[in-house]
């Protein structure tokens, strides 16, 4: 009935017996761009080199990630978003919306840490799933969806707070900080940390700095879901080919209500660090955090495109973007050279990441074009 | 443009280089989404510009075109230069020959005796109505019925625009409810497509007409495109079982005999007909009992055809149903056993394997009233 | 009647939508009259940001002063939200309403100077708050003295360091113009001692959240700070949780300025034992008001009114506090 088919090549089938080299450059791509880790080595070489046991000294490294751990917070679910081929400019505004209702509901309502964070989420929560109905069932752009809810989030944020900011270190008559006041300084005010007392691996009894743990337990989680999960999957699916993913069974509404809404559960996570970090919540807090965090993403290698990126390489730029800050802080650089030079990396970091940069470097160089992969065909020419 | 379909653009495309004042002409693939009447009327035009003095080069795997269109043919393979002829010295079986090296009668493996004649109805549409959207480019449908036993290939034939993708999409539920009125059942039971999604956990499977915009992704691996629709079978507790997935593709990529060097190849490195092979292993994942083709072979190499239509064989000898809307005829009139012709959305003939010749279903494929039979 | 239908339906939705409109221009084109038959002044204020604190500060006090007089009627204060485009457009809105004084805190002097000249024109009033604008036929400017605020910022410092010391200080967007008075003025008062010096200094843009890290980077480094002068109080608090982090807050002083009555201001700093000083800059509206009342009624006005800015001590916070307690303007 039928007879195989021969080819005059051998076919060779799809093997998984990976040299270690690939094998190494396979693991690493997962977890955020090559290009990403060598540009962070370099700032930590550059930081080590000029400023030596100030820069590396756990302190400063605790207090430069902590400085900027709301938006690394925010740079995660940005990631999921721009995963999507979106993007969130709200998140912002909804960080300080959550910094602003978390500084309320200490303030004027005592309520503890423990009360305030969960509300503080689903505030932000709602905010994300409005943006994700905009943008997936009135079938609005992301980028104007967002852009409005970024002033509606804003004016709530003010008119809740009359203009003017508000305290979180309430103290009492006799002078001392209220309980609930005191237990929110956990979320982050500096020279707070948590844990303390208890015998920890690297700090011993001196505790953590919650934004730092936060912001590593955030990346870690997400990093999981996205690389581990079907939801994770499907935002790959959604992000890389819409239409594709939508023949192959995704339900590309509901994964763009959800990473949306994730987006938005994350910045109301970050709300409370906020207003710890600054004991008080500004009504204009969090106005341009979404720029930090895109910056943080798109360095990290991820396509506003959608369907390339990963949370770990979003976590690797926005580590290189603050120890930036804290290198060239530490080395007093002037005001203006500082946004020039940070400009110039972000450039940089977006021109290395694409993926023929490291060939057309070598060809340029050598000026031999590189052979890609072929394989040899072992039948001669024929002549005619 | 992006409203246009497939073969519709490759017009536009032609007449756009039609319009420059040319002395040299390449044309890659004009025909490739174009049917019979279409592609007669290219060559028309071809015929008269190498009259004018023009040089044509003219790039096409589909050499019964050849044959008509060519004065000489260069044969490559695989990057490398094979051999040039005089059209007229040669044979289709030698030209076969070097592009592959593999005989005509393989190409088309079916025979008459491989239909599911006797087999149970598996999948009948007692009607289907589809409204039209101009803007998306869907053509309506009016009133269309067909049946599929277990273990047959029936073939959709007819012009471009004639709603041959619309059925198949229709059946498959990638259209929206409200647009698609349907009375179908499957396996006995009736069917209303609500998604995808749906289809899928009910064993229909679609490989749809675009490949790089409708079914791959193109910047990730083949183990992920592959898996893609399987998921929710290898998913526990919302997180997937990513050896298992792997081990699956691992061995759907080498029973399609997919040529990559790992499954971890991001598909954009792949030549057509391993693109396609990629996106058949993510149907075939699913274990449909209804497979849904909507031009499998086009743009690929005639090595890449001969495995999908073997495996086409194969899929149908182990009892799964397959309808197959193709635009080359000769596709059709070798593989399916029975063939529907559809114009302007409507069924204008229906042909058994013994009964289709070509100018029968392009009789049916251009009448404007009624059909023939 | 069907045929109709539609055209009956569309003459009363125009005719709803111009009674609308009609109804929905609130302001008076002519001076009215209220209850008592006496003649009321209609005044409009364009503001250029009503987000930050002092300029609500001044929105609330000023509308406070203003209901004190009786033949005066405030409209809905305008904000342009830090946009001179926009800013442009609401003056033109007052001129066309031909308001009886018309008064501006110009976003930026030169494209606000052209809408003030027009207003002259007219023969409106005009009054220039706090911020200035490049023609002078206005009929009184009256602002603070950013200078002076950071000169006396200056000699507080002075006054900190008897003998001498490390001064960082924290800086506004170095373009606003008040930062480049306030820089100006506490340099001048500070080169008193020639034993002070500023070690270092950086822009935080007025914000709380940058002025923590920069203080943080400057311990960091190792040097030994006596000192901290912030140009708002903000970002002195800014580096005083810094320095309380590290435990250093007891061997620094913190100077801000703004001196805000609000819980979490520099007023309240102050009496808390946090900053050892601030001041607190004007906000002109009782000025305001005054001048307003005095222009309609046909008193001369002086053209340019410069108002002093207050010390804040420990030895007056509480009572400074209680003056200007925004609860005792109302919320506005």
């Amino acid at each position: 009935m039928t007879t195989d088919v021969q080819t005059t090549t051998p076919s060779s089938p799809p093997t998984d017996q990976l040299d270690s080299a690939s094998r190494l450059r396979r693991s690493l791509s997962l977890l955020g761009s090559l290009q990403g880790y060598i540009g962070l080595v370099l700032i930590v070489l550059v930081g080590i080199i000029t400023k030596g046991q100030i820069f590396w000294n756990q302190q400063n490294l605790t207090q430069a990630i902590g400085a900027f751990s709301s938006r690394g917070i925010l740079a995660v679910g940005e990631t999921l978003v721009i995963l999507t081929a979106g993007i969130d400019l709200s998140v912002g505004s909804i960080l300080g919306l959550g910094s602003m209702v978390s500084a309320l509901l200490l303030a004027r309502h005592g309520l503890s840490p423990f009360a305030i964070l969960p509300i503080s989420m689903a505030v932000g929560a709602l905010c994300g799933f409005c943006n994700g109905i905009g943008t997936a069932w009135l079938k609005i752009q992301s980028f104007v969806v967002t852009l409005a809810m970024l002033n509606v989030i804003r004016g709530i944020d003010r008119q809740l707070s009359d203009n003017v900011s508000v305290g979180t270190q309430i103290v009492t008559s006799n002078g001392t900080l209220t309980k609930n006041s005191h237990a929110f300084q956990a979320f982050g005010t500096p020279g707070h940390n948590v844990l303390s007392g208890v015998n920890l691996p690297f700090v011993g009894k001196a505790g953590i700095y919650y934004p730092v743990l936060a912001l590593i337990v955030v990346v870690i989680v997400f990093q999981l879901l996205l690389s581990k999960s079907k939801l994770g999957r499907h935002i790959y699916a959604v992000g890389g080919n819409p239409t594709a993913a939508r023949l192959s069974g995704v339900n590309v509404t509901a994964v763009t209500i959800t990473v949306f809404t994730l987006c938005g559960l994350l910045a109301g996570f970050a709300g409370p660090i906020d207003a710890a970090y600054n004991a008080s919540a500004d009504p204009l807090a969090g106005t341009s955090y979404e720029l930090d965090a895109i910056a943080a993403v798109v360095i990290g290698g991820a396509s506003l495109s959608g369907g390339r990126g990963s949370v770990v390489g979003t976590f690797v730029g926005a580590l290189i973007l603050t120890l930036l800050d804290n290198v060239l802080g530490l080395n007093s650089i002037s005001d203006n050279a500082q946004l020039i030079i940070k400009g110039l990396i972000v450039i940089a970091a977006v021109v290395i990441q694409r993926p023929d940069f490291f060939r057309s470097v070598v060809s340029a160089v050598r000026r031999i074009p590189i052979p890609t992969r072929a394989r040899q065909s072992t039948s001669t020419p024929e002549e005619s | 443009m992006r409203q246009c379909r497939v073969a519709e653009q490759q017009l536009i495309e032609v007449a756009k280089a039609l319009s420059l004042d040319v002395r040299v002409l390449v044309m890659d693939e004009p025909t490739s989404a174009l049917a019979d009447a279409e592609v007669q009327r290219l060559f028309k035009v071809i015929r008269d510009l190498t009259q004018r003095g023009v040089a044509v080069v003219y790039i096409s795997h589909r050499l019964e075109e050849l044959e008509q269109i060519a004065d000489s043919v260069t044969v490559l393979r695989d990057g490398h230069y094979i051999g040039r002829r005089d059209m007229s010295a040669t044979t289709r079986d030698e030209l076969i020959g070097m592009m592959v090296g593999r005989p005509l009668r393989e190409l088309f493996p079916r025979t008459a005796d491989d239909d599911g004649a006797g087999r149970e109805e598996r999948l009948v549409v007692e009607w289907l109505d589809l409204a039209g959207d101009r803007r998306a480019g869907r053509a309506a449908l009016h009133d269309v019925r067909l049946s599929a036993h277990a273990g047959e290939i029936v073939g959709i034939a007819g012009l471009m625009g004639s709603g041959r993708s619309e059925v198949l999409q229709s059946i498959y539920g990638g259209y929206a409810r409200r647009d698609v009125k349907i009375r179908m059942s499957l396996n006995g039971r009736p069917y209303r497509p609500r998604s995808p999604h749906y289809a899928i956990t009910r064993g229909l499977a679609l490989v749809a007409e675009d490949r790089k915009g409708q079914s791959l992704v193109l910047d990730n691996t083949i183990a992920f495109n592959a898996g893609l629709a399987a998921l929710p079978g290898f998913t526990r507790l919302g997180f997937v079982r990513r050896r298992k997935l792997r081990a699956a593709v691992r061995d759907h990529a080498a029973k399609l005999r997919v040529k990559a060097p790992t499954i971890d190849t991001t598909v954009r490195t792949l030549s057509g007909g391993n693109q396609q092979k990629v996106v058949l292993a993510k149907c075939l994942m699913t274990k449909p009992s209804v497979v849904l083709l909507d031009e499998p072979t086009r743009g690929i190499d005639v090595g890449a055809k001969a495995e999908v239509h073997e495996l086409m064989n194969q899929l149908a000898a182990g009892g799964s149903t397959l309808l197959v809307v193709s635009s080359e005829l000769p596709e059709l009139l070798a593989m399916c056993d029975r063939i529907l012709v559809l114009c302007d959305g409507r069924v204008t003939g229906e042909f058994s394997r013994a009964e289709a010749t070509q100018e029968r279903i392009l009789d049916a494929a251009m009448a404007r009233n009624g059909g023939a039979r | 009647m069907k045929r109709y239908r539609f055209l009956i339906t569309g003459v009363c939705v125009t005719a709803v939508a111009l009674v609308a409109t009609a109804c929905a221009s609130s302001a008076p084109k002519k001076k009215s009259t209220d209850a008592s038959g006496n003649k009321v002044f209609v005044v409009g204020y364009s503001q250029s940001n009503n987000a930050e604190p002092y300029r609500a500060q001044l929105n609330i006090q000023l509308r406070y002063f203003m209901k004190q007089y009786k033949n005066l009627k405030l409209l809905p204060i305008t904000d342009a939200h830090q946009s001179s485009a926009t800013q442009v457009g609401q003056v033109q809105n007052f001129i066309q309403q031909n308001v009886d004084v018309l008064i501006v805190s110009p976003n930026e002097p030169d494209p606000l100077s052209a809408p003030v000249q027009a207003a002259c024109a007219k023969n409106i009033p005009v009054i220039i708050l706090d911020r200035s604008v490049n023609t002078d036929c206005y009929k009184s400017f009256i602002g603070g003295d950013n200078v002076a605020a950071g000169k006396q910022a200056g000699e507080l410092a002075v006054k900190d360091l008897p003998d001498g010391g490390n001064v960082v200080e924290l800086q506004g967007i170095l373009s606003d113009q008040p930062q480049i008075d306030r820089d100006k003025g506490f340099r001048e008062a500070i080169a008193a001692n020639p034993k002070i010096h500023i070690i270092q200094h950086r822009e935080a843009k007025w914000l709380k959240e940058s002025a923590t890290p920069i203080m943080q980077q400057w311990l960091q480094q190792g040097q030994k700070i006596d000192l901290v002068y912030a140009e708002n109080d903000p970002m002195a608090l800014g580096a005083y949780l810094a320095a309380a982090a590290a435990h250093k807050e007891k061997d620094i002083k913190f100077i801000g300025t703004d001196g805000l009555a609000i819980p979490d201001g520099g007023i309240r700093a102050v009496q808390q034992g946090q900053l050892s000083g601030t001041f607190i800059y004007p906000t002109c509206a009782q000025e305001a008001a005054a001048t307003a009342e005095a222009i309609v009624t046909g008193k001369t006005v002086e053209h340019h009114q410069t108002l002093e800015v207050t010390p804040v001590t420990p030895q007056n916070a509480a009572d400074l506090y209680a003056k200007y307690d925004d609860a005792r303007f109302g919320s506005g």
